[in-house]
């Protein structure tokens, strides 16, 4: 083992009291009973967000406001899953296991989704932009939840509500992808749909739209160019990413079928 | 889900201690108790690891943040962890990455303390680690620096797990690795030489 993770190890030491321990797990015990909880949970603390938005938005005059229920249609898990086609379509024949990406199985995994379940996995979207090639899955895993996998010129992935909670979705970052390459970081986003959806569009910090790249029942938005950030990685001198020829994500936009539009 | 127990310990009808597996198990069936003695079992190690990002203060939060995340998760353990702490430390570090801003103010908090009275950083009472030198170097690394390295070395994951965790590739996450070491080998030497 590293001298340095030794001494780390060593320094970073366990902490607390009984009194402590025992306050602390009264909190965590109130929060695990929903009608009792003082800790809001993500998707409450998102909904009480969403009403503060939609009342500042109110107050000022303008007819916009979040819909909590949107991020049911963008991130589907537990019963939003049954609203999307190709999770209800019979699985494809024999899917061959070499279609699931390398890392996938660890992703899964350590994002709670749990085992994947190799006869079901479904590829949603596959798109190319340059010597980019990108390619998004589904999985449904073992333990009855839903995930997806992009893979471009890595890959990362999201289960459900434990990796990635919804009120990411704020920041702009349900499912991204970050690398060193000068200091700098760059985003794209990725995510699930329910079958109402027919459009995501990501609003950048400018004002304009910008439509996402829609799949079955998934989106993905990057920013262009979209690089080989495989490059920057691996270069021995670090090198900048060039800045994106547009402004950053500054929202979400999703038309539904019924042709409303709903914001983020 | 009505019970208010904490037990600390393990299995008191058989003496023997269920695994945290097992345990997880039961909680995410909804027995409170089961999680209770997960809780009492690693929520110290949770909140050094805590502490050490953001203060014993604000750790104290993400303490409860934490666990109630890895009660609604705990369906989705997969028992090949073994032990739950890596796990809970992941949780724990997913927490940290959404209260970014808890970090910086502890940094800001540090940086001050050590401008005005050096000798304080150097033995302060609350200092949750038993390293004030290492735990000042941990606090001046990027923090996305700080992830990776304590994730492996702390919760004793492999790089390309940390990877995963993290949503990084493996090369950046390596790379990260290699830059704290360097950054805190550096600090600590020159703390030393000082």
């Amino acid at each position: 083992m590293h001298d340095l993770d030794h001494r780390i190890r060593s320094a970073v030491r366990p902490l607390g009291s009984e009194e402590q321990d025992d306050a602390a797990w009264q909190q965590v015990a109130m929060s695990l009973r929903p009608n009792e909880s003082i800790i809001p949970r993500p998707r409450r603390r998102l909904r009480l967000a969403a009403a503060i938005v939609a009342t500042c938005f109110l107050l000022t005059g303008v007819a916009v406001a979040a819909e909590p229920d949107l991020l049911d249609r963008l991130f589907p898990k537990g019963s939003d899953v049954d609203r999307m086609q190709v999770m209800r379509e019979p699985a494809p024949d024999g899917a061959p296991a070499d279609e699931v990406p390398d890392a996938a199985e660890t992703i899964m995994r350590l994002q709670g989704g749990g085992p994947i379940r190799l006869d079901g996995i479904r590829i949603l979207l596959t798109h190319r932009d340059g010597e980019v090639n990108t390619t998004l899955y589904a999985f449904p895993t073992k333990t009855g939840a839903v995930c997806h996998y992009w893979k471009g010129t890595f890959g990362s992935g999201s289960c459900g509500d434990y990796a990635f909670q919804p009120f990411d979705v704020i920041t702009y970052t349900p499912s991204f992808f970050e690398v060193d390459g000068g200091w700098k970081t760059t985003t794209s986003i990725t995510g699930l749909t329910t079958d109402d959806v027919v459009q995501v569009r990501v609003r950048l910090a400018d004002g304009t739209l910008e439509d996402a790249v829609m799949g079955r029942n998934s989106f993905l938005w990057y920013p262009r160019p979209y690089d080989n950030l495989e490059r920057y990685v691996m270069s021995k001198t670090p090198l900048a990413i060039p800045k994106p020829e547009r402004s950053e994500p500054a929202g979400i936009e999703v038309e539904l079928t019924d042709g409303t539009i709903r914001r983020l | 889900m009505a019970s208010t127990t904490t037990p600390r310990g393990g299995d008191c009808d058989t003496g023997i201690a269920p695994d945290d597996a097992a345990l997880i198990q039961l909680a995410a069936d909804g027995d409170e108790r089961a999680f209770a003695t997960l809780f009492h079992r690693h929520v110290r190690a949770v909140r050094g690891y805590l502490a050490v990002r953001v203060g014993a203060q604000a750790a104290e939060d993400l303490v409860v943040e934490t666990f109630a995340a890895a009660w609604t998760a705990g369906s989705r353990f997969d028992p090949k962890f073994g032990s739950a702490r890596p796990w809970l430390y992941g949780i724990a570090t997913n927490q940290l990455r959404r209260h970014r801003e808890l970090e910086r103010s502890w940094q800001r908090s540090l940086t001050a303390e050590a401008t005005n009275d050096v000798r304080s950083l150097a033995d302060p009472p609350s200092e949750p680690g038993s390293d004030p030198k290492l735990i000042r170097a941990m606090t001046a690394l990027d923090p996305r620096e700080r992830d990776v390295l304590l994730l492996v070395a702390l919760a004793e994951l492999k790089v390309s797990e940390a990877a995963v965790a993290l949503g990084i590739s493996p090369v950046a996450a390596r790379l990260r690795l290699h830059r704290a070491r360097r950054k805190l080998v550096t600090d600590l030497r020159s703390d030393h030489d000082a």
